[in-house]
C-alpha cells in the first residue's frame, strides 16, 4: 500500500528542490534507467513528479504495473494531508525561490540528454506523459497545477529535439541528394544506402514526437488553458507561445494562434501579459509574418484596446506590439485606431508615454534619425501637438520623445524655422515645443506628475547635462536675440523664449567672443519690458538678469544697462505715485500706468534687492488710500502695493542678518517700525476682507515665518532678537477665523459645482495652500497648539481635499508636546460633539447616529496616530480622559440645570472610549476614580440611552489591559 | 503521516499551514469566456492624461504637500537665498505659554 515516509534527502525531488547538480544527477538517473533497474529508476522518476507536487503519497513499482493511473493517482490524493494547501510551486520559502526554474531546467536537461535515446523506447515517455496527464486533470490544485507545469514544460522541451531532428532531416535529405546524384556516375554506394536507412529512423523519432507533443496539448494544454486558476492560464499561454515561436510549422496556425486571442480576454493581468509576451517575437521573424495575417486582423480591436488596460505593464508591453505590428501590416490600423495610441503620448505614465512615442516614431515621424529630414519632421511633430490638442502645453508630448527621437533636440533646425517663415502658423506652438525640449535637455527633469514606475525612473547623468547645455548655447546664444526680436509682440512666445538663458553656459560668453549676442540680447530684454506688464513675462525677465549677474564677466558687461532699466523703473512707479496723491481723481489710464509700473519694479524686487529705490512711504500712503482708484484696478494695485511692502521688510531684514547693514540698531529700529505698519496695514486688510486678503494672508503668514522665535537665535543683536513678531490675541483669531472660512468650504455648495473642472482644482490648490501657510504657524511657534483644534475638526470631513496636510500637522503636533496635541483633540472633538448636539432633536445625542459614529472613528485615528506606547503617552491620554469627563459630565457649567432631563453630553464618554484601550492599568484606575467622584446623579436621574453611555465607558475602564489587546 | 504533521504542530509552527486546495469547478465556463470576450469595459480605463495646462501643471508642482510646507506662501519670494533664510526658520517649535497677549 501507499506509504509515507520523511523526506528522502537521496530522492530526486530533494536533490532537485536544491538544484545543484542537476546535470550529474540526471546523468545517474539515466545510467540506472539503461544499464540498472529501468523498473526501479521509473519509480524514482515518478516519485519525483509526486514530491514536486507537496504530496508525500509513495508510489512503487507494483503499482506502476499494476494498476491504472487514474487510481493511482487517486490513492495518492487520499494520501495529501488534509492541513497542507501549500504546494512547492507557490511556496514563497527561501528553499522553494528557486524551484520553478530548477523544476523546468530539470525537465528540459532530461529530455536533452534522452533526446537520441530512451526517450523513444516507448516506455518512459509514455509512462510520465500518461501520469502527468493524469494529475493535470485533477480537482486538487497542487497535482493540476505542477503536473500542468510540468507538462508544458515537458512539451517545449520536446519541440526543442524536434527542431533538432528536423535539421537532421534536412541535412540527411541533402546528403542524399548528393550521394544520389553520386550513383548515378559510379553505379553502386553503400553509404546512400546507411544514409536512407537513418533517415527513415529520423522520419519514425520525428512522428514519435509529434504524436507526443500533440497528446499532450490535446489532452493537457486544451483544458488548462483555461483553468480556474490563473497561472495555469498563464504557464500555457508561455509556453504555447515557445512552441509557435519555434516549431512554427507545426504551432503557427490561426488553430492554435486563437487560444492566445481568445486568452487576451482574461480578467487576470498577468495572464493578458502573458499573451502580449507571447505574441511580440512572432511579429519579429519576417518569415512568418504571414502566418499572423489573418490572426492579428481578427483581434486588431482588442489589441488596440489593451493600449488603456488597467495593469500598465500590459499598457506598455501592448503598445509596443502595436509598433511591431504596424511596421509589418502598415495599412492594418486605421487612424480610429490609432487616435487613442497617439494620444498616450499625453499619459500621466512615463514608459507608456514613451512606448506611444516610439509609436509615433514609425507611423508619423517616418524618417525619425536622418537629420537632413528633420524640417519636414518638426513640422510633422508640430503639426500634431496643435491637432491632438489635449494639451496647450508641450512639455509631455516632449518628454515622450525625447529619448528615442533626436528631432527633438535639433536646435538648429528649430531656429532656422522659426526664422524662415515656412511655420508662421504654427511659431507659438514650436516655440512651446523647443522651450520645453531645452529645459527637459538642460536640466534632466521630467515634467512634474509623470510617474515612472519602478524602472523608468530617469537617471541624471552630469556629462550629458553639460554637454546638452553646451549645444544649447552654442546655438541660442546668437539666435535668441534674433527670436525674441521677431516675436518681441506676442505674449505666449515672449514668456517660453524668456526661459531659454536660463539654461546658458555663461562662460561661453566671453569664451566665445560672443560679447554682441550679450548686448543684443540685454537690449531686447529692456525692449520687452517696455513692451509687456505681465507678471509671467516681468519675472522671467527678472529672473534672466539675476542669472547674467551669476557670471563675473557677464555681470560686468550688463550691468550698466541693468541699473539703468531698474532706476527707469523706480522713476516711473514714484512719479506715478506722486501723480495719485497729487491729484484728486487720476484716469483709468494713469492708474494702469501705476499698475505696470507696479509689475515691473515688483518682478525686479523679487529677485533683487533694490534698497536704493526706497518708496516705502508713499506705497503705505498710497495703500491708505486704496479706495481711491478705480473699482477695477484697486485690487491689483493693492496686492503689488502689499507685495512692494513686503519684498521691502524681507530684504531689509535679510540685509540685517546677513550684517550688511554699518548701523544696525539704527536699521532694526526702522525695520520695526516699518513691520509694525505694514502688520496695521494687513490687520486692516483682514478684517476688513478688502480686495486682495489672499494674497496679503499669504504675505502675513510668510512674514511671521521670517519674524519667528528663530529669530533670536540667528543673531545676538539685541535690537534684532526684539524684531520677533508676537500676535496679540485679536490677530491670532482673525487669521483662524480667515482660514475656516475659506479653507473649509463645503465642496457640494453650489458656487463651487458650477464651476469647470480646471478652475475648481486651481481653487483646491488655493486652498491647499492657505491650509498649509495656516499649519505653518502652529508647527513653527506663532500660534498655540490649541488652534490645531480648529483644524482637527474637519479632519474627517475634509480627508479627502487634505489628508495630507491634516496628518502632518497631526504628527508634528504630537512630537512637539503631546500633551497640548491631546488637549487640541479633545476640544476638537467636543466641537464635532456639539455640532451633532445643534443639529439633533431636543438637542441629545443619539449614540447609534451615523455621524456619532464617524466621530468615535475619528476618536480612534487620533487615539491611533499615538502609537502604542501607553507609558509613553500616559500623560496625554490622562488629559484625554479628564477634559472628556469634564465635558460629558458638565462639570465646568456651574449653572447646569438638572432635574428636567439630567445631563445631556453622557454620549461624549463613548467618544473618550477611543482611548481606553491606550491607558495603562494603574491609570484606569484613577480615571475611573475620577469619573465616580465627579458623578452627582444616579441611573434613576439619567435617560436609558446615555446612561449606556456612561455604563459602556466605566466598563472600558474596568478592562484588564490584557483582553483589549488580544 | 498524521502523526507527522500533528508532532509538527505541536511544537508550535508560527505559520498557519492553508488547507488542500480542491477544484470542484476546473475551468472557466464556456459562457464565462463569451462574456469576458464580449464586455472587457473593467480591465481598461480611460486616458489618464497629465495635467493639460502649463497652469495645473505647475500647481501639480506647488500643490504636493511636502512643497507646501518648505516653500513660502507668496510666490514673489523667489531669491533663493531668501528662501534659505524663510526655511532656516520653519524649524519644529510649540508657541511659548502666554506669549499671545491681549
Amino acid at each position: 500500500d501507499i506509504q509515507v515516509v520523511p523526506e528522502d534527502v537521496n530522492s530526486l525531488f530533494s536533490m532537485l528542490k536544491r538544484g545543484e547538480k542537476l546535470s550529474q544527477i540526471i546523468d545517474e538517473w539515466i545510467n540506472e534507467y539503461e544499464n540498472g533497474n529501468t523498473e526501479e529508476a521509473l519509480v524514482r522518476l515518478q516519485q519525483c513528479f509526486i514530491d514536486c507536487c507537496g504530496c508525500k503519497g509513495r508510489v512503487n513499482s507494483i503499482m506502476l504495473q499494476s494498476l491504472e493511473y487514474k487510481e493511482i493517482i487517486r490513492r495518492l490524493t487520499e494520501e495529501f494531508d488534509e492541513e497542507s494547501g501549500d504546494y512547492p510551486l507557490i511556496m514563497t520559502a527561501h528553499q522553494y525561490k528557486k524551484f520553478r526554474q530548477n523544476f523546468a531546467d530539470f525537465i528540459q536537461l532530461l529530455v536533452m540528454k534522452c533526446k537520441n535515446g530512451i526517450i523513444f523506447d516507448s516506455r518512459l515517455m509514455d509512462s510520465v506523459i500518461q501520469m502527468l496527464t493524469g494529475l493535470a486533470d485533477s480537482q486538487v490544485r497542487a497535482f493540476r497545477h505542477t503536473a500542468t507545469f510540468a507538462a508544458m514544460k515537458l512539451s517545449s522541451a520536446l519541440v526543442d529535439v524536434s527542431l533538432d531532428y528536423y535539421e537532421q532531416q534536412k541535412k540527411t535529405n541533402l546528403q542524399i541528394q548528393t550521394e544520389t546524384a553520386k550513383l548515378n556516375i559510379s553505379g553502386t554506394n553503400d553509404r546512400l544506402e546507411y544514409l536512407m536507412s537513418y533517415k527513415a529512423n529520423l522520419d519514425e523519432r520525428m512522428n514519435d514526437l509529434c504524436l507526443m507533443i500533440q497528446y499532450i496539448f490535446k489532452s493537457v494544454f486544451v483544458h488548462r488553458y483555461r483553468d480556474i486558476v490563473s497561472d495555469i492560464r498563464g504557464i500555457c499561454i508561455s509556453e504555447i507561445g515557445k512552441w509557435m515561436r519555434i516549431y512554427h510549422r507545426e504551432f503557427l496556425e490561426d488553430s492554435y494562434l486563437k487560444y492566445i486571442g481568445w486568452s487576451l480576454y482574461d480578467k487576470i493581468p498577468e495572464v493578458r501579459l502573458k499573451c502580449i509576451q507571447a505574441l511580440a517575437p512572432l511579429y519579429e521573424e519576417p518569415e512568418l509574418i504571414h502566418k499572423l495575417e489573418l490572426f492579428t486582423g481578427k483581434f486588431k480591436e482588442r489589441l488596440v484596446s489593451m493600449v488603456m488596460d488597467k495593469d500598465n505593464d500590459v499598457a506598455v508591453k501592448t503598445c509596443q506590439l502595436l509598433t511591431s505590428i504596424y511596421k509589418v501590416f502598415p495599412h492594418l490600423l486605421t487612424l480610429e485606431d490609432c487616435v487613442p495610441i497617439y494620444e498616450t503620448v499625453y499619459s500621466t505614465n512615463r514608459a507608456l508615454a514613451v512606448a506611444a512615442g516610439e509609436f509615433l516614431n514609425v507611423k508619423v515621424f517616418q524618417n525619425a534619425g536622418a537629420n537632413l529630414e528633420n524640417r519636414e519632421l518638426i513640422s510633422d511633430l508640430v503639426q500634431f501637438f496643435v491637432e491632438s490638442n489635449l494639451q496647450n502645453h508641450a512639455a509631455y508630448l516632449v518628454d515622450a520623445l525625447i529619448d528615442t527621437n533626436p528631432m527633438i533636440k535639433d536646435w538648429s533646425t528649430m531656429v532656422d524655422l522659426l526664422l524662415s517663415n515656412e511655420t508662421e502658423k504654427f511659431d507659438k506652438e514650436l516655440i512651446e515645443v523647443m522651450t520645453c525640449a531645452i529645459k527637459q535637455a538642460a536640466t534632466g527633469d521630467t515634467p512634474v506628475g509623470r510617474f515612472h514606475g519602478k524602472k523608468g525612473a530617469v537617471i541624471k547623468d552630469p556629462k550629458q547635462i553639460y554637454d546638452e547645455k553646451q549645444k544649447i548655447s552654442q546655438i541660442l546664444i546668437p539666435a535668441l536675440p534674433k527670436l525674441l526680436q521677431k516675436f518681441a509682440a506676442e505674449r505666449e512666445e515672449v514668456i517660453n523664449l524668456t526661459t531659454i538663458p536660463l539654461h546658458f553656459n555663461l562662460d561661453l560668453y566671453p569664451q566665445a567672443r560672443l560679447g554682441l549676442s550679450l548686448d543684443e540680447l540685454v537690449s531686447m530684454l529692456i525692449h520687452i519690458v517696455e513692451q509687456h506688464s505681465e507678471d509671467e513675462v516681468l519675472i522671467n525677465i527678472a529672473h534672466v538678469f539675476s542669472y547674467l549677474s551669476t557670471n563675473i564677466a557677464v555681470s560686468q558687461q550688463i550691468e550698466t544697462a541693468k541699473l539703468r532699466l531698474i532706476d527707469t523703473l523706480a522713476v516711473s512707479m514714484r512719479h506715478g505715485i506722486q501723480r495719485f496723491h497729487e491729484d484728486e481723481q487720476l484716469l483709468e489710464d494713469d492708474e494702469a500706468a501705476i499698475l505696470a509700473a507696479f509689475r515691473r519694479f515688483a518682478a525686479f524686487y523679487a529677485v533683487e534687492d533694490l534698497r536704493k529705490w526706497d518708496l516705502w512711504d508713499m506705497v503705505v500712503t498710497l495703500q491708505n488710500n486704496i479706495t481711491r482708484f478705480h473699482d477695477r484696478f484697486q485690487s491689483e494695485v493693492s496686492e503689488k502695493a502689499i507685495l512692494y511692502l513686503f519684498l521691502s521688510l524681507a530684504w531689509d531684514l535679510k540685509r540685517l542678518l546677513n550684517e550688511q547693514e554699518a548701523n544696525i540698531d539704527q536699521a532694526a529700529k526702522r525695520l520695526k517700525k516699518r513691520r509694525d505698519q505694514f502688520m496695521h496695514l494687513l490687520r486692516n486688510i483682514l478684517t476688513e476682507l478688502a480686495s486682495g486678503v489672499e494674497h496679503a494672508f499669504k504675505c502675513l503668514c510668510d512674514l511671521l515665518i521670517l519674524f519667528n522665535w528663530k529669530l533670536c537665535s540667528d543673531s545676538p543683536h539685541e535690537q534684532i532678537k526684539q524684531l520677533e513678531l508676537n500676535l496679540d490675541k485679536d490677530f491670532a483669531n482673525k487669521i483662524s477665523v480667515f482660514v475656516l472660512d475659506n479653507v473649509f468650504v463645503d465642496a457640494n455648495a453650489e458656487t463651487l459645482q458650477n464651476l469647470e473642472v480646471p478652475m475648481q482644482i486651481e481653487l483646491m490648490h488655493k486652498r491647499r495652500n492657505l491650509l498649509a501657510q495656516y499649519c505653518k504657524l502652529i508647527m513653527h511657534g506663532i500660534l498655540p497648539i490649541m488652534d490645531a483644534a480648529l483644524v482637527f475638526r474637519n479632519y474627517n470631513r475634509f480627508f479627502t481635499d487634505f489628508g495630507d496636510i491634516l496628518k502632518t500637522l497631526l504628527n508634528k503636533c504630537r512630537e512637539l508636546d503631546k500633551v497640548a496635541c491631546a488637549r487640541a483633540m479633545t476640544v476638537a472633538l467636543i466641537f464635532i460633539f456639539e455640532d451633532l448636539k445643534v443639529s439633533s432633536p431636543n438637542r441629545v445625542v443619539d449614540p447609534n447616529d451615523d455621524e456619532f459614529g464617524e466621530l468615535k472613528d475619528l476618536a480612534k485615528r487620533f487615539a491611533q496616530s499615538y502609537g502604542t506606547d501607553s507609558f509613553k503617552n500616559r500623560e496625554a491620554f490622562a488629559m484625554i480622559h479628564k477634559d472628556g469627563i469634564v465635558h460629558a459630565l458638565e462639570l465646568q457649567n456651574t449653572q447646569r440645570r438638572r432635574g428636567q432631563n439630567g445631563p445631556t453630553n453622557l454620549a461624549f464618554l463613548e467618544v473618550i472610549m477611543e482611548f481606553s484601550a491606550r491607558l495603562m492599568q494603574q491609570d484606569k484606575k484613577a480615571v475611573l476614580n475620577y469619573l465616580q467622584k465627579h458623578t452627582n446623579f444616579s441611573e434613576n436621574d439619567v435617560e436609558k440611552e446615555a446612561w449606556n453611555s456612561y455604563m459602556l465607558y466605566k466598563n472600558s475602564l474596568m478592562e484588564k489591559q490584557d483582553d483589549i489587546q488580544s | 503521516a498524521a502523526s507527522l504533521y500533528s508532532y509538527e504542530s505541536k511544537i508550535g509552527r508560527p505559520k498557519k499551514r492553508r488547507k488542500l486546495v480542491v477544484d470542484e469547478q476546473k475551468n472557466i465556463t464556456g459562457d464565462e469566456m463569451k462574456s469576458n470576450m464580449a464586455d472587457f469595459n473593467d480591465v481598461v480605463q480611460t486616458l489618464d492624461l497629465a495635467p493639460p495646462t502649463k497652469k495645473l501643471m505647475k500647481l501639480k508642482e506647488s500643490g504636493a504637500a511636502d512643497k507646501l510646507f518648505a516653500m513660502p506662501g507668496c510666490s514673489f519670494l523667489q531669491d533663493h537665498l531668501m528662501i534659505r533664510l524663510y526655511q532656516s526658520h520653519l524649524i519644529p517649535h510649540a508657541m511659548d505659554a502666554g506669549r499671545i497677549s491681549g
